[in-house]
């Protein structure tokens, strides 16, 4: 009797903290840069992401080649010269959730929050801050992100005679739906 | 001399018509594309668990012709992507389809051949630009 009791507690502690950790494979990232002469926008939507709400631990995978451009040109300038994904075919964040405790995930709400943590692209990390949000609907959980990132802090040059057509600065928007792990 | 210039001239005109052509041309269909590799859904996954840095030089980029029973089909408004089985629950290998009538008739259970470029590993094998092959 004893040892159901333990194990049932087990079972349930096990489970519950479980349910604190969420993920998807279907995140999307989009990027665009603008500029007078050009604008240049490409979606992937395949990026991996796991947090854990009862640590505020977060990750985000994507797959450099995964990126989507209207213009073939535009998507091996971007594979050959710019990110070199055959060297680099994955770009990481790693991070954490500063201030977790405030989202209730039995509650709906929407939670800002601050991202703090590491960001790999071109093989170069780079730490990386930045506000999101977390929606609760339901019990349904997504989030969005849109953080700025200079290419130069990459290592990644735009040759001289392009250097108007691409924006030093690239901004990049994240959204997912979450779903529990199991 | 003038015949000259009209032979400039028009050596302008193709370079400048060829340079749009370029410019705007779109991502090529996979379609009509052969297949570089071909095999079975399990053995893709097990290639990147295996050894990642060959899997990537061996498949990155390569149109490849995978074999397998779909376990889901996630839908995103327009966006199809299919879901292979890999005989491991936490990986799989996703083909992002290209257009959205790709998955037509076929559903969780069904056996389907995929033609898909390999774009990498995550937690699962990602193929993009996929078709169905018929």
């Amino acid at each position: 009797m004893k040892k159901s009791i333990i194990l049932a507690s087990l079972i349930f502690t096990v489970f519950s903290v479980s349910a604190q950790k969420y993920f998807t494979k279907e995140g999307k990232v989009y990027f665009h840069s603008k500029t007078q002469m050009e604008k240049i926008e490409a979606t992937n939507s395949k990026a991996t992401s796991v947090i854990d709400f009862s640590t505020g631990a977060i990750e985000w995978g994507v797959l450099v080649k995964a990126f989507k451009f209207e213009k073939a040109l535009m998507q091996e300038h971007f594979n050959e010269n710019y990110l070199e994904s055959n060297k680099f075919p994955k770009s990481t964040f790693k991070g954490k959730i500063e201030n977790v405790s405030s989202i209730q995930l039995g509650k709906d709400g929407s939670y800002p929050v601050v991202i703090k943590g590491t960001l790999d692209m071109h093989g170069v990390s780079k730490p990386v801050t930045a506000n999101a949000t977390f929606v609760v609907k339901g019990g349904a959980i997504s989030g969005t992100s849109k953080l700025k990132v200079l290419l130069a802090d990459h290592n990644i040059t735009v040759p001289a005679v392009v250097k108007d057509n691409i924006s030093k600065e690239v901004e990049i928007s994240i959204s997912a739906d979450y779903s529990v792990f199991k | 001399m003038k015949k000259y210039i009209w032979y400039l001239l028009m050596a302008v005109l193709a370079g400048g018509a060829y340079g749009y052509y370029q410019y705007n041309r779109p991502v090529a269909s996979l379609e009509s594309a052969n297949a570089d590799v071909v095999l079975e859904a399990p053995a893709l996954l097990k290639a990147f668990e295996t050894n990642e840095t060959t899997a990537n030089t061996q498949y990155l980029d390569k149109v490849i012709e995978v074999s397998g029973q779909i376990s889901r089909i996630e839908e995103d408004g327009e966006k199809k992507s299919i879901y292979l089985s890999t005989g491991n629950e936490m990986s799989s290998v996703i083909c992002e389809m290209e257009s959205a009538s790709s998955t037509e008739g076929l559903a969780a259970g069904s056996k389907v051949v995929v033609k898909g470029k390999c774009t990498g590993y995550l937690m699962d094998v990602v193929l993009v630009q996929s078709v169905v092959k018929k």
